[in-house]
């Protein structure tokens, strides 16, 4: 079966091949749900946020241009989406924990039940602030460079690197020990 | 990328990935299909539309080109028509000059010749004209008729004497003539008188009686046997007809 890019199968589904957008559909949906996922840690909360992403894409599929990359708008959307269902939430309190503090927490209180590194990691990825954790599994899930996640963060690449460069370092010291696994 | 940022990397990405839930995923598919069928079908849709127009468009043209030999043929009817009812009727105005030149000869001429010379007119008009133009001929000729009717009905512009007219109907002289009027002129005394005695005062044997010497001599009678009534009614009968 013939690979074709985004746009290819965006200009078939917009000529009424509805198997064009299973195969897009296919190609995204996991990168798409994992990102949202990650981030508001519950099946059902995700589920209503990864359907209503997708209707939105097929909504706006027959206004799309090619001008940008199908997956960057993909996760705009997802993103604005994310946005707004933080607006509707009582805001997420940031845990401030400096490195120290977050190693103690993580492992004092987790440790025990923490039975490989990745679990770890997913412990660790909910004590980052949100716009870090954002841009990390951003990065992680949809393999975008830093100028399109920029741009999908509605800010700028330096602020992104920072962003991501908090994450990193904050998640390296908790994942301490692991470099061997 | 680091080596630590790659390792870190490498670890996220060996996390078991989550997935939607299936009735999510279905809904997500079912909305995408009918939506694509819907664009299907709308496009289909439109298509049928243009076809439509075109087969509509297509149909008025070929309408209008089937016309428009007929219109044509008929126009050029029309306009080899119009130079001979032009002809015709400049025949007829000029006859209608002709017409009114006699008709300015007849007052003098008492209007001879000139019903020859509408009817020529109008055979001219009905021999080229259709039934219209006939009818408009027609119309013009009893006009025509009315304008000249009185010029032929008044050749008697001076009135006669009477004693004149006999003797040129007769032939009679004039003394002749005169007397022949006179005993016209008593007829008509009797006849008036006639139409006087409607009731003829109860005189049964003398109705329908026009000599005046027996209603006097009838007079004489009646006031000798004193019918004073029938009298006075046929004095008043004869004082009528003596006072017209």
């Amino acid at each position: 079966m013939k690979q074709f890019d985004d746009n290819e199968l965006i200009d078939q589904y917009r000529s009424g091949n509805s198997r064009a957008f299973d195969q897009l559909y296919q190609r995204y949906r996991l990168p798409v749900f994992n990102y949202i996922f990650r981030q508001v840690k519950s099946q059902n909360i995700a589920d209503d946020i990864f359907q209503d992403v997708w209707l939105r894409v097929i909504k706006s599929i027959p206004g799309y241009n090619h001008q940008g990359q199908f997956l960057a708008w993909l996760f705009t959307i997802a993103r604005n989406r994310l946005t707004d269902h933080w607006r509707q939430q009582k805001p997420e309190e940031p845990v401030d924990i400096d490195d120290e503090q977050i190693a103690d927490s993580v492992l004092a209180e987790h440790v025990q039940f923490l039975k490989d590194c990745m679990e770890r990691l997913l412990a660790l990825l909910q004590i980052l602030k949100p716009e870090q954790r954002d841009a990390f599994v951003l990065q992680q899930e949809s393999g975008l460079s830093l100028d399109e996640i920029a741009s999908i963060s509605d800010c700028g690449r330096e602020t992104i690197k920072s962003r991501l460069r908090y994450a990193m370092n904050k998640l390296r010291k908790g994942l301490e020990g692991c470099d061997e696994s | 990328m680091s080596h630590d940022d790659e390792q870190l990397s490498r670890l996220y990405q060996q996390i078991s990935k989550a997935e939607p839930s299936k009735m999510v995923e279905a809904r997500i598919q079912r909305t995408a299909k009918r939506t694509g069928v819907a664009k299907r079908r709308s496009r289909l849709t439109r298509l049928l539309s243009v076809a439509a127009v075109l087969v509509l468009s297509l149909g008025v043209v070929l309408r209008v080109i089937e016309e428009t030999p007929v219109k044509k043929d008929f126009e050029e009817q029309i306009m080899t028509s119009e130079p001979t009812a032009d002809k015709s009727m400049s025949v007829e105005r000029q006859e209608g000059n002709g017409l009114d030149d006699a008709m300015m000869q007849s007052e003098k001429e008492a209007g001879e010749g000139i019903f020859e010379k509408e009817t020529k007119a109008s055979r001219v008009i009905t021999d080229e004209k259709s039934g219209s133009l006939q009818i408009e001929s027609l119309s013009r000729q009893k006009s025509v008729q009315k304008k000249v009717a009185p010029a032929a009905a008044a050749p008697i512009p001076e009135p006669e004497t009477e004693p004149q007219r006999a003797a040129d109907v007769v032939g009679l002289s004039n003394n002749e003539a005169r007397e022949e009027v006179l005993s016209e002129s008593d007829n008509a005394v009797e006849a008036d008188f006639t139409a006087l005695s409607e009731s003829w005062c109860g005189q049964d044997d003398l109705v329908g009686v026009n000599d005046r010497q027996r209603w006097l001599a009838r007079l004489e009678q009646l006031k000798q046997l004193k019918q004073f009534e029938q009298v006075t009614c046929i004095e008043n009968l004869l004082d009528q007809q003596l006072a017209q």
